[in-house]
C-alpha cells in the first residue's frame, strides 16, 4: 500500500477536487433541507427525493445526452414526491416522521422497479460524460487552479446553491416568513402570513434540492446510477442540516467534512490500501459515517437547542 | 407551544375500520394495477400469480412464513419503541450486530450440547442488539440527539463490522465467499417434523404475548404509550423519561439482535453481510401497517411476507420486477394513514 498515492504532493489536488464532486450533492440537499426544516417540516423523506432525482436525472441525461435536461428532471423528481409529502404532512397534517420514512421506503422501492424495467435487460446506456468545465486564467492557478476550477458544470450549479438559499432565508420576505413559521406558526398566522402555502414552497424547494442533489451524483459525480446509488447521502445531508445548524452556509461546511472523509477513503481503497495492510477496507469504508455520527453528536450536545427551529415537525392547525 | 387540542368529541365515519382499511385495500390494488400493466403484466393473473406463489401450495405457506419470522420479530420491538414516539430506524444494524454475536459465540465455544449453545448463542445476540440500540437510546435520552439519524447511520457500521469479520477473523475454511462456516449444529435451530420452519417461530410466537402484556398490562409499558401520546405530562407527572426512551431503545434492540441470532441459527445457519434483505426497513412498514400492536404486527408481518414471496413468483412468471411489491407495501401503509385521516374529523 503506498500511502504516497494518497497523500503524496501529486495526490492531494486530485484528492480535493473527489471531495468536492462528493460533497456537492450532499451540500444541495442539506441546503435545501435547511429551508424545509426552518420552515417547521422535518422532511425524513429526502433520501427518497435523491434517488427519485438520480433516477430521474439518469434517464434523462443518457436519452437526451444532455446533462442540463438530466439536471431538470431531477429537479421536477424531487418536487413531484415533495408534493405527495407535502399533500400528507402539510394539508392532511399526518406525522411527519411516519411520512418521512415511509416515503424514503416507497421511492427506494419503485426507483428499483422503474430502473429494473427500464434497463433490466441488457446494458446501461451511457451518460454524457462529465466534460470538466475549464474556467480560463482562475484553472491555470497553481494548485488551487486545477480543484477548484476544473469541475462539471453541475458542480458549480449546485456549489452555488447553499449560498442563494442562504440568501434567500437572510434577506427576502419568504425567508422571513419561511423563518417566522418555523419558530412560532401561530404568531406568522396572526400576522397574515399563509402559515401553510410558505410550507409548500419551503418543502418544494426542499425537494426541488434534493432532487437536484441526486442528479448531480449521478450525471456531474459518479457518472453513472446503479440500486441504491444515494447510499444512505439523503440521511446524512439531514445529520448535517444539524451539524451546520440549520444555516445553508453551515451545511456546506459539514458536506466537505463528509466530502473529504469519502474521497480519502475512496482513495486509500483504491491505492490498494485496506486489502494487505493491517487496517481493513471495511474500516475506511464505514469511516464517513462514523464521522458523521462523532460530529452530529458533538454538535448536538453543544448548544443545539437554540439553532433548531421551535415547531420543527410539529404540525400547524392554521386558522382560515 | 402550538399543539392542537383534539376536541374530546369527534365526528367519525361509521364503520370506520372497515371503511379505513377497505378503501386502503383498493387504492393499493389500483395502483399495484396500473404499475402491472406498465409491466406489461395482467393484473389479475398477477394477483393469482401472487397468491399462488405465497399460499397456493404447502412448500408455499412453509416460505410465506419462514420469510416472516425475521421481519415481525424486528417488527415487534419497533412496536415498543415507535409507540414512545423512539424512532428506531436501526433495526437492520440491530439485526446483524445481533446475528454477529449469536455466530462468534457458536463458533467460539465448543459446546456439544444444543441446550447451552443455542440459548448461549441467542442470548449473545439479544445482548448485542440491545446494546447496539440502547446506544441510541441513550444518545437521544441524554442528549437528545436525533435517533432517526444515530440508528440509520449505526446501520452502515453495522454492515461494515459484519463484512469485515467474515471476511477475516470468522472467516470460513470451505468457500472462497467472504462468509463463516457453517454453525455448528448444536447452535442452530432446528424444523420443524417434515416443515422447512426453524423453531425461531417458536420465539417469534413466545415474544408475542411478551410484548403485549408487557406493553398493554404494565405499569412500565403504560408508561411507554403515554410517553408516545404526550411526553410533555409523562414528564409533568414525574416518569423519568430519560430511562424510559433508553428501555425502550434495549427492548427493541434487544429483540432485532434476538432476531438477528435466530435468523442466522435457524434460516441461514451461516453469517455473510448479506443475512438481512432490508429487514430493518420492511418491518418498519409491518409495525406501522400492524398498527402498532404485537398481533397486528404478526399478522401484518405474514401479510407482507405473502406479498414478498408471491413477488418473487410474479417475477418468474410475468417478468414483472420484485420492487414492485415494496412500493405496494409502502404505499398501502400510506393509504391507510389518508383513510385514517379523513375517516374522522374533529367536531
Amino acid at each position: 500500500m503506498n500511502w504516497d498515492e494518497v497523500f503524496g504532493a501529486s495526490a492531494i489536488a486530485p484528492l480535493f477536487a473527489a471531495s468536492i464532486r462528493l460533497a456537492i450533492p450532499l451540500a444541495v440537499a442539506a441546503a435545501g433541507e435547511c429551508v424545509a426544516e426552518r420552515s417547521g417540516i422535518l422532511n425524513l423523506g429526502l433520501e427518497g427525493m435523491m434517488i427519485s432525482g438520480a433516477l430521474a436525472a439518469f434517464i434523462a441525461a443518457s436519452s437526451t445526452g444532455r446533462g442540463t435536461v438530466g439536471a431538470l428532471a431531477g429537479i421536477g423528481a424531487g418536487i413531484a414526491v415533495a408534493g405527495l409529502v407535502g399533500l400528507l404532512v402539510i394539508h392532511l397534517k399526518i406525522d411527519q416522521v411516519i411520512v418521512g420514512v415511509t416515503t424514503v421506503i416507497l421511492c427506494l422501492g419503485f426507483t428499483a422497479y422503474v430502473y429494473a424495467e427500464a434497463y433490466g435487460v441488457g446494458t446501461l446506456p451511457e451518460l454524457p460524460s462529465p466534460t470538466p468545465v475549464d474556467i480560463p486564467v482562475l484553472s491555470d492557478l497553481p494548485g488551487v487552479g486545477s480543484v477548484l476550477f476544473q469541475q462539471h458544470p453541475l458542480v458549480y450549479v449546485g456549489a452555488a446553491v447553499p449560498f442563494v438559499l442562504w440568501g434567500v432565508l437572510r434577506r427576502t420576505r419568504f425567508g422571513l416568513d419561511v423563518r417566522a413559521v418555523g419558530e412560532r406558526p401561530d404568531a406568522a398566522d396572526a400576522n397574515g402570513t399563509n402559515v401553510d402555502r410558505t410550507r409548500w414552497k419551503a418543502l418544494a424547494i426542499g425537494g426541488a434540492c434534493g432532487g437536484l442533489a441526486g442528479a448531480i451524483l449521478v450525471v456531474g459525480a459518479v457518472g453513472t446510477y446503479r440500486d441504491d446509488i444515494t447510499a444512505g447521502r439523503g440521511w446524512i445531508a439531514i445529520a448535517i442540516v444539524i451539524v451546520g445548524r440549520w444555516n445553508p452556509l453551515g451545511a456546506l461546511a459539514g458536506s466537505f467534512l463528509f466530502g473529504i472523509t469519502d474521497a480519502l477513503q475512496l482513495r486509500i481503497q483504491a491505492a490498494g490500501g485496506g486489502f494487505d495492510t493491517s487496517v481493513p477496507f471495511e474500516f475506511f469504508s464505514a469511516l464517513p459515517y462514523a464521522v458523521t455520527i462523532v460530529v452530529v453528536v458533538l454538535t448536538t450536545v453543544r448548544r443545539r437547542r437554540g439553532a433548531q427551529p421551535a415547531a420543527l415537525g410539529v404540525p400547524y392547525f392554521q386558522t382560515r | 407551544m402550538t399543539e392542537l387540542a383534539v376536541p374530546a368529541s369527534r365526528r367519525e365515519v361509521p364503520f370506520r375500520p372497515l371503511v379505513v382499511w377497505g378503501a386502503a385495500i383498493l387504492g393499493t390494488v389500483a395502483i399495484g394495477g396500473v404499475l402491472l400493466v406498465i409491466s406489461d403484466a395482467n393484473p389479475i393473473q398477477a394477483y393469482r400469480d401472487i397468491v399462488a406463489g405465497s399460499v397456493g401450495s404447502i412448500d408455499s405457506l412453509e416460505q410465506t412464513i419462514t420469510t416472516a419470522i425475521p421481519v415481525a420479530m424486528i417488527a415487534l420491538g419497533l412496536c415498543v419503541a415507535f409507540r414512545a414516539n423512539v424512532w428506531n430506524i436501526g433495526g437492520d444494524g440491530q439485526f446483524l450486530i445481533g446475528a454477529l454475536c449469536a455466530t462468534a459465540v457458536a463458533l467460539t465455544f465448543g459446546l456439544d450440547s444444543a441446550l447451552l449453545l443455542l440459548p448461549l448463542a441467542l442470548l449473545a445476540g439479544a445482548a448485542g442488539g440491545a446494546v447496539y440500540g440502547g446506544l441510541v437510546g441513550g444518545l437521544r435520552a441524554r442528549w437528545n440527539v436525533s435517533e432517526v439519524i444515530t440508528s440509520l447511520l449505526l446501520n452502515y457500521l453495522a454492515f461494515y463490522l459484519v463484512t469485515y469479520v467474515v471476511r477475516q477473523p470468522l472467516r470460513g475454511e470451505g468457500s472462497y465467499l467472504p462468509e463463516t462456516d457453517q454453525l455448528p449444529a448444536a447452535a442452530t435451530l432446528p424444523t420443524l417434523g417434515s416443515t422447512s420452519i426453524h423453531a425461531g417461530i417458536f420465539v417469534l410466537l413466545g415474544l408475542v404475548p411478551v410484548a403485549a402484556y408487557l406493553l398493554g398490562r404494565t405499569p412500565l409499558g403504560f408508561r411507554v404509550r403515554m410517553l408516545g401520546l404526550n411526553p410533555e405530562a409523562t414528564k409533568a407527572v414525574g416518569v423519568p423519561t430519560e430511562r424510559l426512551i433508553v428501555l425502550t431503545m434495549l427492548f427493541s434492540g434487544g429483540v432485532s439482535g434476538l432476531a438477528g441470532a435466530v435468523q442466522v441459527s435457524g434460516a441461514a445457519q451461516f453469517l455473510s453481510n448479506a443475512l438481512s434483505n432490508n429487514f430493518g426497513f420492511t418491518a418498519i412498514v409491518v409495525a406501522l401497517l400492524g398498527r402498532l400492536n404485537p398481533i397486528g404486527t404478526v399478522v401484518a408481518g405474514l401479510f407482507i411476507a405473502a406479498l414478498t414471496v408471491g413477488g418473487e413468483e410474479l417475477q418468474r412468471s410475468q417478468n414483472v420486477p420484485q420492487p414492485i411489491v415494496t412500493v405496494i407495501s409502502a404505499s398501502f401503509v400510506l393509504l391507510v394513514l389518508v383513510a385514517r385521516r379523513l375517516s374522522a374529523r374533529p367536531a
